[in-house]
């Protein structure tokens, strides 16, 4: 009730309310899921997400998300979004970065700027997006824009997705180094208030390292 | 007689305090009202073995030795405009030679490049203009040396596993050697002025990746100007040398020379990033060069290194 009180307080909220009245199931299932490549090392940067319930697309929210540059590095290197969601791209460097993506999904460019990030970037399209920095071209990152309320990104080969409804999932797992050019499509059956386990194995391709070219001097002749 | 006209200690002064205000030109800039530039800084270490030293076009006269380089250098990037960056760097090396360490040297450089994208993305091309002055101080101070070098080149990643460079180079040498150098009695009057040199050179450079860490590096050069040479006085040498003196580091008797040759290259390194600050590579390198009267002067070069950014 007290919470019912807020919710009519602030119309955003009331938004979310009435989707997750709408969508979330009376007893909502788990799914856990392990993840680690062909050596068995727990996979990070990757991402699991439902398709359809039941054969049946399901509508996510917008959110808010963050992409911030560390290190002359984009944290987190993967970023799982839903459709309509805005991301902001902070810099945490000293220096200044200049973000774009030529993707399908979203095509953008941020001018050159450090600090505070300009406005965030509307993500309206699903899809995979890749980032990266005009100045530091060996800064690669990745946002997945999703069409799905059901995701969770995987961190030291662990997520957790909540909330599901029962029946039977399509499930996807993507991760930028997947040897195969789709991602790994899976279709698994959860009962209600199931807490469902996924341990699967993935074949990832090795990270392309960052290149220093040698420093060489004169030759005397 | 032989003469040596050339004033020597202004020449030496001005290059030092050059080399000096490109080391300094970062730190005053830094304190301007630039913002958000990036200091860089890294070390190297190079072992070499060079089969002729002496660049001798005589097979008996041809010396080797090998060498260890080590370098330190700092540098400051500065991206004045979107697409548009100036990279300042000092370096501090010492080359030591293990036979001849009369070839042994220090170097203090200094470089700008100014670079510019042609727009958006990895793949954009880059067009870099660069200025290097390096003084050299060698053992056999005879050889002290200036270094002015200018570059343009042009590069390119052509798709993710490759990429181009096309450099077009000109440098010039000034030896400061004074007055006491030993002449040659039976000469031409040539100058001893051996170690001023000037050259053109055109170099492309193409790398390849070979692995998620690996990488090949080739490039292919064609340089034309003058070369110097340590050989016995033949009569074929002193006739097609512009300038020559005695150079005792490789024996009584043994002379350098200067002369105008044209010299092809090709260099080919196998390079591999060792975690994400440091690459390990290994690489060799054939020098053709052809002078006066048909004169060849074959040099191979192998080479092993490690850098490391900090």
């Amino acid at each position: 009730m007290l919470h019912l009180h807020k919710v009519s307080l602030v119309p955003f909220m009331l938004c979310t309310l009435l989707w997750q009245l709408t969508s979330a199931p009376a007893s909502a299932a788990t799914l856990s899921l392990t993840l680690t490549d062909q050596n068995k090392t727990a996979v990070e940067d990757a991402v699991i997400y439902v398709t359809t319930v039941n054969g049946k697309h399901v509508a996510p929210m917008p959110q808010t998300a963050i992409v911030d540059q560390i290190g002359e590095m984009f944290v987190p290197h993967v970023r799982a979004v839903t459709l309509g969601s805005r991301v902001s791209f902070p810099n945490s460097d000293p220096i200044r970065h200049m973000v774009y993506s030529f993707s399908g999904a979203k095509n953008f460019e941020l001018p050159l700027y450090s600090g505070a990030p300009p406005a965030p970037v509307l993500f309206d399209k699903a899809g995979l997006v890749t980032l990266g920095c005009n100045i530091h071209d060996h800064m690669v990152g990745y946002i997945l824009v999703l069409d799905t309320p059901y995701y969770a990104e995987v961190h030291e080969g662990k997520a957790t997705i909540t909330n599901l409804p029962a029946g039977q999932l399509a499930v996807e797992i993507w991760h930028p180094l997947l040897t195969q050019e789709q991602a790994l499509q899976l279709t698994i059956t959860v009962s209600a208030d199931q807490n469902a386990t996924l341990s699967q194995q993935l074949e990832l391709r090795p990270e392309r390292k960052v290149r220093r070219a040698p420093h060489r001097g004169a030759t005397h002749y | 007689m032989l003469t040596d006209s050339r004033p020597s200690n202004l020449s030496t002064q001005t290059t030092t305090r050059s080399v000096l205000l490109m080391w300094l030109a970062p730190l005053l800039i830094c304190a301007s009202p630039f913002a958000s530039a990036q200091w860089l800084a890294g070390a190297s270490a190079e072992t070499l073995f060079n089969d002729n030293v002496t660049r001798s076009p005589y097979p008996d006269h041809a010396l080797s030795d090998k060498s260890l380089d080590v370098s330190l250098w700092r540098g400051y990037h500065l991206q004045l405009a979107e697409y548009t960056a100036l990279l300042m760097q000092g370096s501090l090396s010492h080359q030591q030679f293990d036979h001849f360490s009369a070839l042994s040297n220090t170097r203090l450089s200094g470089s700008a490049e100014l670079s510019h994208k042609f727009g958006l993305g990895a793949n954009t091309p880059v067009l870099a203009f660069t200025a290097v002055i390096e003084r050299s101080l060698f053992n056999d101070t005879h050889r002290d040396q200036s270094l002015y070098r200018t570059s343009v080149s042009l590069r390119q990643r052509i798709q993710e596993q490759w990429q181009l460079a096309i450099t077009a180079t000109h440098e010039h040498t000034n030896g400061d050697y004074g007055q006491n150098i030993p002449l040659v009695p039976p000469a031409p009057p040539l100058p001893t002025n051996v170690w001023d040199l000037g050259a053109w050179q055109l170099a492309v450079n193409a790398e390849w990746d070979i692995g998620p860490a690996s990488w090949l590096s080739a490039t292919v050069s064609w340089r034309n100007g003058d070369i110097v040479a340590s050989t016995p006085p033949y009569p074929k040498i002193l006739d097609a040398s512009s300038a020559i003196a005695f150079d005792p580091v490789f024996g009584a008797g043994v002379v350098a020379y200067r002369m105008a040759a044209t010299t092809r290259s090709i260099t080919l390194d196998w390079n591999h990033a060792v975690g994400d600050s440091s690459t390990l590579y290994v690489g060799g390198e054939r020098q053709w060069t052809r002078g006066e009267y048909g004169l060849e002067y074959p040099v191979h070069i192998i080479r092993a290194g490690f850098l490391h950014n900090f």
